[in-house]
């Protein structure tokens, strides 16, 4: 065979193969397989090497087990969550798109800007994971509690300023309610990037005060870098018992949690739903589950369906409340 | 000092066992790949290999995601100098020399100097990690937002050492570049900007489409212009290996680059995309032949690579000394930490030294084995060089395509990495520069933001600048270059002129 035609034919050959691989199988040659059939994505919101998404990663894992199909995750970050938010909400409710959804992207974003989203474009299986937050000082800062730091804030007003992970962030919004409850202390606002960003202007005394996840900060802690004055929690820290809460220093308004759960756009099919609903049931609970989402700092939560749904109007219609009395509103 | 030698060599008994040793190799292997294709970086990787680190010992598990993200940075270099496209964000200054010397016939010498600089500049960081890890966590610290505005501020006025040709070209490049870098969300205010409605755009324009569209895509649109036979590397290969004079020439940058590149990749948002601009221009500036740069000077590519790999090592600084990690990798790898129940901070090296030890030992096993792997391989990339140009080039496209979108999952980046090959080409066209265009693009921003934090913390007053003795230094720096390449532009203006009368 001369070598033009042997190349042809060799071409002729590798097409008929990449259609017998990839185009046949697809072409309902074989039949209706039970749910999941192909893999399921999980979306998460906030970018690789945060805690969300390696937690979600946690979940994704176990769950691919209890449903016998892969769950992988699919981050699409950006705009505070805003844009996996929207990406997922206007997925087909087959039961192949699920959302990490959480107190950001669901909870204050859609109250603080306008999105192309809303709550009620999700189902919500329950919520897995919290994460707490609490107001941190450097370790030699002159005031020992809230109450010696608001009084020096009145004194001098605009002489402190606090740190947050960013404008829209539960970091940012409970500090404005920390200071219209307290009298309406003037603290300017510094934002930054990210977490490691607000530990390091705390660290370097760029910034006074910051209230933040717990998790983010436990490292500085326990060597004695950086000190929390108070828990913007129901109770106590499990960790730091001698630590009180806003509401027991007279600040109950000044309560913040991080939630995470697991919902999918609007009009899942009930069987697939249900099918999904008791694997994720299985998954928040599973130990090693738990014990992981732990270790990365989380505070392992587990709500159900229903109750999952009281608690995001709880906490929506509360996001509303600060967000009017302090004024934020970003476009 | 003894105790630091028993210390390494506990590390090393560590990283010897076989299950280490294994996996140090996967790191790095996987890590080279990565950073040899163009588009998902070492924290996609990274992200998705994490939970196979589960079963593991610790050690092991953060052995190996650290061999990836080094590794990614010795492979970084190796498409920016076959092809044009920047593997990684940190390779897009190996571009501008390491191209041209591939054009020259000369791409072995410049991948095999890319390979040295990279392992003299990666051990090199392990070492100073190991003295000053430390010491150099409280100067980590100590950089608020003036210093930072400060640090751009020398940062940009280096966007005249990257031109090659007309200064008020690259000036309007950078110009653009700044304004590119408005797109997106204010993270003072939080209000949108140049987004006119695309949400994909809220969170600005990707850094990685950008580049590889700006570099890569426009070089082959420009390349397919001609005929196709005599493209590619119109001399034969030269050489395979840097010949005695690279030696000598490469020598000072690496050694520059090591200390430049440690030193800002221990600063949280600095890393090696701003070492390896910094090194590159600090090169032009101190060489006595800067007309060489951007035309195949080996100094070009000697120094950003070392830079490069030595931030590596500082970025490990903030993390293993505060719990604190400078950029998304180790951020990533604090996560893997976290995972296997160790919280990294002062207290990581007296609880767990085995892991410590084991891997300040692990990264000079990697540096040591991706120059193992990487040198042997200069010949086949050479190679691949010899592919005819109409073979090559829809391979390159694809690479870039599926490289594009595999950063974020989204179609999104494509656009934009095609639209601005578009843009690149006809800025060829009209010898407008990329380099300075992306290095204001990435600073803009920075600088930015750190100045109005900046005037936040002094409530208005910009005398915080100046009464703060590290920003303060390099503010001087900044102006000190600025003024100094305004004079030289001055007195060559000044020549034209008395030569027109002459």
């Amino acid at each position: 065979m001369s070598k033009m035609m042997s190349k042809r034919l060799l071409c002729f050959v590798v097409m008929i193969g990449c259609l017998v691989y990839f185009v046949f199988p697809n072409v309902g040659l074989t039949k209706e397989k039970e749910f999941p059939s192909k893999p399921i994505e999980l979306v998460c919101p906030y970018g690789a090497g945060g805690s969300t998404s390696m937690g979600a990663r946690i979940i994704a894992g176990t769950l691919s087990e209890l449903l016998k199909g892969s769950v992988i995750v699919n981050i699409k970050a950006g705009a505070g969550g805003a844009i996996g938010a929207a990406y997922v909400a206007k997925s087909k409710p087959d039961g192949y798109t699920l959302f990490v959804f959480n107190s950001g992207s669901n909870g204050i974003i859609p109250v603080v800007r306008s999105v192309e989203y809303k709550n009620s474009d999700f189902e919500v299986f329950g919520q897995y994971a919290a994460n707490l937050m609490a107001m941190v000082v450097k370790m030699d800062a002159p005031w020992k509690s809230v109450e010696e730091l608001v009084a020096y804030a009145k004194k001098n007003p605009d002489a402190l300023k606090y740190a947050t992970n960013g404008i829209g962030t539960s970091s940012h919004l409970g500090m404005e309610i920390f200071k219209s409850v307290a009298g309406g202390l003037k603290i300017p606002h510094i934002p930054f990037k990210s977490g490691p960003e607000f530990v390091t202007a705390l660290l370097g005394g760029h910034a006074h005060m910051g209230l933040f996840f717990v998790v983010d900060i436990k490292g500085p802690i326990e060597a004695s870098k950086l000190r929390i004055l108070a828990a913007a929690t129901e109770k106590r820290l499990e960790e730091y018992p001698d630590i009180p809460t806003f509401a027991e220093i007279g600040y109950p308004e000044v309560k913040m949690t991080g939630w995470y759960g697991i919902a999918a756009p609007k009009g899942v099919p009930k069987e697939i739903s249900d099918k999904l609903k008791d694997a994720l049931y299985k998954t928040f609970q599973h130990p090693e589950v738990k014990k992981m989402l732990a270790l990365l700092g989380f505070v392992p939560v587990f709500r159900d369906t229903e109750q999952f749904k009281i608690f995001v109007n709880e906490e929506e219609m509360k996001f509303q409340k600060i967000a009017k009395e302090a004024n934020i509103k970003i476009d | 000092m003894l105790e630091l030698f028993s210390n390494l060599a506990y590390g090393f008994q560590v990283v010897l066992q076989p299950i280490n040793f294994l996996y140090c190799f996967l790191g790095v292997f996987i890590g080279t790949l990565i950073g040899v294709l163009p588009g998902i970086g070492p924290v996609g990787a990274m992200s998705i290999l994490l939970p196979s680190t589960f079963g593991v010992s610790p050690a092991a598990g953060i052995i190996m995601l650290a061999g990836i993200y080094y590794g990614a940075m010795y492979g970084g270099s190796t498409t920016s100098i076959l092809v044009n496209i920047p593997g990684e964000a940190a390779s897009v200054v190996t571009c501008l020399d390491g191209y041209q010397m591939a054009r020259q016939g000369r791409a072995g010498p410049a991948l095999g100097i890319s390979a040295i600089g990279s392992f003299i500049g990666g051990t090199f960081s392990i070492i100073a990690l190991m003295f000053l890890v430390y010491p150099l966590a409280d100067v980590a610290v100590a950089f608020g937002p003036p210093e930072y505005f400060a640090l751009m501020c020398l940062g940009l006025t280096v966007v005249a050492y990257l031109a090659k040709g007309s200064l008020m070209k690259a000036v309007i490049m950078a110009v653009v570049g700044l304004i590119l870098g408005c797109v997106g969300t204010d993270m003072i205010s939080g209000k949108l900007r140049f987004v006119f409605g695309i949400s994909k755009l809220s969170d600005g324009i990707n850094l990685v489409p950008l580049a590889m569209g700006l570099f890569g895509i426009a070089e082959v649109l420009t390349n397919i212009e001609r005929p196709f036979k005599r493209i590619i590397y119109e001399t034969k290969i030269r050489q395979i290996f840097p010949n005695r004079e690279d030696w000598k020439r490469s020598m000072g940058p690496i050694i520059r680059g090591s200390l430049i590149g440690y030193f800002l990749g221990i600063l949280p948002g600095g890393g090696s995309i701003l070492s390896s601009f910094v090194s590159y221009s600090a090169e032009k500036r101190i060489s006595k032949h800067p007309e060489e740069f951007g035309k195949g000077a080996i100094e070009g590519v000697a120094g950003p690579e070392t830079a490069n790999n030595a931030a590596t090592g500082g970025a490990f600084v903030p993390l293993l000394a505060l719990g604190i990690p400078p950029n998304a990798v180790m951020a990533l790898l604090l996560g893997a930490f976290l995972i296997h129940g160790i919280v990294p901070g002062p207290m990581l090296i007296k609880q767990h030294p085995d892991v410590f030890w084991g891997v300040i030992a692990s990264m000079y096993l990697g540096n040591v084995m991706l120059l193992l792997m990487n040198l042997p391989l200069i010949g086949m990339w050479v190679k691949l060089l010899k592919v005819p140009y109409h073979i090559l080039f829809p391979l390159i496209i694809l690479f870039t395509l599926i490289g594009s979108y595999s950063i974020n999952n989204s179609i999104f980046d494509i656009l934009i990495m095609i639209f601005f090959g578009v843009v690149g080409y006809v800025l060829r066209k009209f010898q407008y520069e990329e380099a300075p265009l992306l290095l204001a693009f990435i600073l803009g921003p920075m600088l930015e933001q750190a100045f109005r934090q900046s005037l936040i913390m002094s409530n208005g007053h910009l005398s915080i600048f100046f009464l703060r003795p590290i920003s303060l230094g390099a503010l001087a720096l900044s102006i000190s270059l600025f003024v100094s390449t305004g004079i030289n532009v001055f007195r060559k203006a000044r020549e034209k002129m008395t030569q027109g009368y002459s």
